[in-house]
């Protein structure tokens, strides 16, 4: 591929996969950080063009994923990859069934998850992926993904269960 | 995506109203467009700090490269072979490497306590590092001797997990990674930058484990009472590539997966 091919596909790349992107980081880190981890990530899909797939979003997931990863590290200290969630109510309009799923029970139960728990539920719920596209992005095979996903699933149920068994009435909204 | 609790969490997500459409005329592009493609790349993603400099150069930014993951000095006296392999911590550093870890309550205090007990512990030149498991909880720990007398410099990290650590074991000739990634270290005097960890649960006729590094070279994992845990310098050092020997003297190839 000569720069100029390079240069077209990159700018491809750009356009289709920019907002995905910045949503991906934006979930995992302030705002203020997104612009950089965004550059950095098309920076090294620019070197690895090659190595892009045809099915790019995943591949770009995941190196903006390492990037964020390297830039949450801190002197002496681990740090898990966290991800955020919304501060303010999202204004939806949802069936019955789901209505009964109190949010502030979903984010105290979000947040009892483990790191792990919420990132391959994010990967599906938020990043849009399929369960082959986010274990891309994990580095896993399809199948070991889905066991995680059905394990964080089942764990999220039995928190918010949990949740609505202790505190069924006060905590509820209309 | 059908289940109902799927469903809410989307409203969760954080950035489901951000708009940031890319454009073929982004000043942010034409600055990645105006770099050097073929400049040599370490083989791995994942490589920040070597970009982070080019996109500065490209925008005409003077950026000095301070990482501290490639200390020339970084854990000189690491050893690719473990000295000592146990589950006993040294005395003085039972404390150090805590054995409660907190855990945040529903109001985000840290007041869940879940205990955690050594299971592994290795000795790599000045280096001490301790795998302790709990309840649904691991913690890692490393440790040296600090600048003064009978005081250790550490860091540590804990997770916990989906499963108690119990309910999921390897088969009697494989691995379970339960931790795999790299952090770095510039604690104290002897900080030296990056480091990558792994550490599971062996199979019950696992004896040895040989890991892969990223330089093409390998490093011997300790092996004890069905765990397993390795260490070594550098980001991303272990490619994920083991070598699992078993009692009869045969070997199986592993992967060291990133959970």
């Amino acid at each position: 591929m000569d720069d100029g091919d390079a240069a077209d596909r990159l700018t491809r790349l750009w356009v289709a996969n920019h907002e995905d992107v910045a949503r991906f980081v934006a979930r995992r880190l302030d705002a203020a950080l997104v612009d950089d981890v965004v550059s950095e990530t098309f920076l090294v899909a620019w070197r690895r063009l090659d190595d892009v797939p045809e099915d790019a979003r995943p591949w770009l997931f995941g190196v903006a994923r390492n990037v964020i990863a390297t830039r949450s590290r801190s002197e002496g200290r681990w740090r898990a990859l966290r991800l955020r969630i919304a501060r303010q109510p999202v204004e939806v309009t949802r069936p019955e069934d789901e209505a009964a799923i109190d949010r502030i029970e979903l984010e105290q139960a979000w947040l009892r998850l483990t790191a792990g728990e919420r990132e391959v539920i994010a990967l599906v719920a938020w990043d849009g992926l399929t369960t082959e596209q986010a274990a891309r992005v994990l580095g896993l095979r399809a199948s070991t993904f889905s066991v995680r996903l059905t394990r964080a699933r089942r764990h999220l149920v039995e928190v918010l269960d949990a949740l609505a068994t202790r505190q069924p009435t006060p905590s509820r909204r209309p | 995506m059908h289940s109902p609790v799927m469903k809410a969490v989307v409203e969760l997500d954080p950035a489901r109203a951000l708009r940031a459409p890319g454009s073929p005329n982004d000043p942010e592009l034409a600055a990645i467009l105006r770099t050097e493609r073929r400049v040599p790349l370490r083989t791995r993603a994942g490589r920040p700090v070597l970009v982070s400099a080019a996109l500065a150069v490209a925008t005409g930014i003077a950026l000095v490269v301070t990482s501290p993951w490639s200390t020339p000095t970084a854990f000189a006296t690491w050893t690719r072979v473990p000295s000592q392999v146990s589950s006993v911590v040294p005395v003085g550093l039972a404390t150090e490497c805590e054995p409660m870890t907190r855990w945040p309550d529903d109001t985000g205090q840290l007041s869940v306590e879940v205990p955690v007990q050594p299971v592994l512990t290795e000795v790599r030149g000045d280096y001490t590092y301790v795998v302790q498991a709990g309840e649904g909880v691991w913690s890692e720990c490393l440790a040296t001797v600090g600048t003064t007398a009978g005081t250790w410099d550490v860091v540590q990290n804990a997770s916990l997990t989906p499963e108690p650590l119990d309910t999921v074991l390897p088969a009697a000739d494989g691995l379970l990674t339960l931790h795999h990634g790299t952090t770095s270290w510039t604690s104290g005097n002897a900080g030296a930058g990056a480091l990558t960890s792994a550490f599971g649960r062996a199979g019950a006729d696992v004896v040895a484990v040989e890991v892969a590094l990223d330089d093409g070279t390998t490093a011997r994992a300790s092996v004890s009472d069905g765990w397993w845990a390795v260490w070594a310098p550098g980001e991303l050092s272990l490619t994920g590539e083991a070598t699992a020997t078993l009692q009869d003297g045969s070997t199986r190839t592993a992967t060291i997966e990133t959970p």
